[in-house]
């Protein structure tokens, strides 16, 4: 059963105390560990309804890591999630399933079928859950402005294109929250732009929360209103995002640190 | 020459026609097997390896053993091998019927390694985002995985069907005739070297045409 915990109501999702390990075994058959990597270490936060949340942080920090128990696709090693006051660290297999169909995700990089056309793809999340009135389907085409490219494949789109795709893809459900794992990373900067003002009005007008896992500072700058520092599977702070430039000399996450917040 | 070519030809038409229906007969069976039992065999090997999306070590031990085994068997001894088997599912281990058993089993473990093989090569972040998704495991096999692979396992089956026809070649040795027993006992054996070249003639030709009707089918469905 799952629990429904005594969460902030205002909040989508709550992460306490979360620490991820990944032991590697050295022999199968004895199963003994002689080295672990932790990749996640006693992280805290939450994350606000309607806000559009980043986590950032260098490659290698473990932000996929926490993105993917967001979703359940990994189980923490110890803490709690909850995602609208659901517990989700508690969950069986059905109830993750069910979760993950209302909960938008845009993965990083190529993620659509090349063989399904668009309509076919953004479709695809309704087809999962059963549903049978595509209706939606044709909105969410026409919000990420490709009511003109329908019936084409992916291979025949532009990388920005694409990413819209994504995007209408993870909106078809009609989610609560999107999460986005580095949607920019492989955009040039006009159309890592484009996309970023998608997700900002995708925010306002599906009225969903929004979480952006990227390295991208300028990305994050952008659209994000607050967003938590993670480094070496450690979370240093979570800074509330104001506007002003950044010292390109810093190290890494002291320009992050200081362009986000002051 | 000419009139001795036609004459031959004529005289052995329906040994010859019969021969060929005999091959169609094994490979289409093997197809049918291949389609129906190798490609749920090549899924559920790539799903239930160590790093797959469903990893299960017994049942990939099974699933893959079994592909290993029967394509390292050499097929003149597997057929053999496979006798008593024969017998108790066919009711005979010898003829078109006797032959086409053993044919099953060789179709449905290429055409499982070729579609495991095929699925390797999907996108993993495809994967990824189908179970972020919430897909079940049948539904990404259905919906993602064949889906993407869909030309690589057309293209793979125009292989594993050509394949076919070289093994069916070699089953005349239990009776179940086809072009390649003909070109032996009807060409080489009895010196008609004409009747020979014409079958190994046929043989290619149907090759040729199964190849370019599956390459053109697998590149219409490929849309990368």
């Amino acid at each position: 059963m799952t629990k429904v915990n005594d969460v902030a109501p205002d909040n989508a999702i709550e992460i306490i105390n979360v620490s991820k390990v990944y032991k590697n075994p050295t022999n199968r058959k004895q199963l003994k560990y002689n080295s672990s990597a932790k990749a996640l270490q006693n992280i805290t936060l939450s994350v606000k309804k309607g806000e559009i949340f980043g986590i950032v942080g260098e490659s290698g920090a473990g932000k996929s890591t926490l993105l993917n128990l967001c979703i359940g696709l990994e189980r923490p090693t110890s803490g709690e999630i909850n995602m609208f006051g659901n517990e989700i660290t508690a969950m069986h297999k059905k109830q993750l399933l069910k979760l993950r169909r209302n909960i938008g995700f845009v993965a990083q990089g190529e993620s659509l079928l090349n063989n399904l056309s668009v309509v076919q793809n953004v479709s695809m999340p309704l087809k999962i859950k059963g549903d049978s009135d595509l209706s939606y389907v044709q909105e969410v085409i026409d919000f990420v402005g490709l009511t003109d490219r329908l019936h084409h494949y992916p291979a025949t789109l532009s990388g920005g294109q694409r990413q819209r795709v994504a995007i209408a893809r993870a909106l078809a459900s009609n989610p609560k929250i999107i999460l986005f794992d580095e949607p920019t990373s492989a955009l040039d900067s006009s159309t890592r732009d484009d996309i970023l003002r998608l997700i900002s009005e995708a925010r306002k007008q599906f009225d969903m929360t929004c979480v952006i896992v990227s390295h991208e500072i300028d990305a994050v700058k952008a659209v994000c209103d607050r967003a938590a520092l993670i480094e070496k599977g450690q979370m240093l702070e979570v800074v509330s995002v104001n506007p002003l430039q950044t010292d390109k000399s810093m190290p890494y996450l002291d320009q992050v640190r200081k362009y986000l917040s002051e | 020459m000419i009139e001795t070519l036609i004459q031959t030809l004529q005289e052995n038409w329906p040994a010859l026609a019969k021969a060929f229906y005999e091959t169609g007969f094994m490979v289409f069976f093997a197809i049918l097997a291949a389609i129906f039992l190798g490609l749920p065999l090549g899924i559920l090997v790539f799903f239930t390896r160590a790093d797959g999306l469903a990893p299960n070590r017994f049942m990939w031990v099974l699933a893959d053993g079994f592909v290993t085994v029967i394509r390292s068997f050499p097929f003149l001894l597997f057929v053999v091998f496979l006798i008593p088997l024969t017998r108790a599912v066919m009711g005979t281990s010898f003829g078109l019927a006797g032959g086409t058993f053993p044919l099953l089993f060789v179709a449905v473990a290429i055409y499982a390694r070729l579609t495991e093989q095929i699925l390797l090569e999907i996108n993993p972040k495809i994967l990824h985002t189908a179970t972020a998704m919430g897909a079940t495991r049948l539904q990404i096999a259905t919906r993602f995985v064949l889906s993407e692979a869909r030309p690589g396992l057309v293209y793979a089956l125009t292989s594993a069907t050509i394949t076919l026809i070289s093994y069916s070649t070699i089953l005349g040795v239990v009776g179940a005739g086809g072009l390649g027993d003909f070109a032996l006992r009807y060409g080489y054996q009895q010196y008609n070297f004409v009747l020979m070249y014409f079958a190994v003639i046929i043989t290619v030709a149907s090759v040729l045409v199964i190849q370019f009707v599956g390459h053109k089918l697998s590149a219409k469905l490929d849309k990368r």
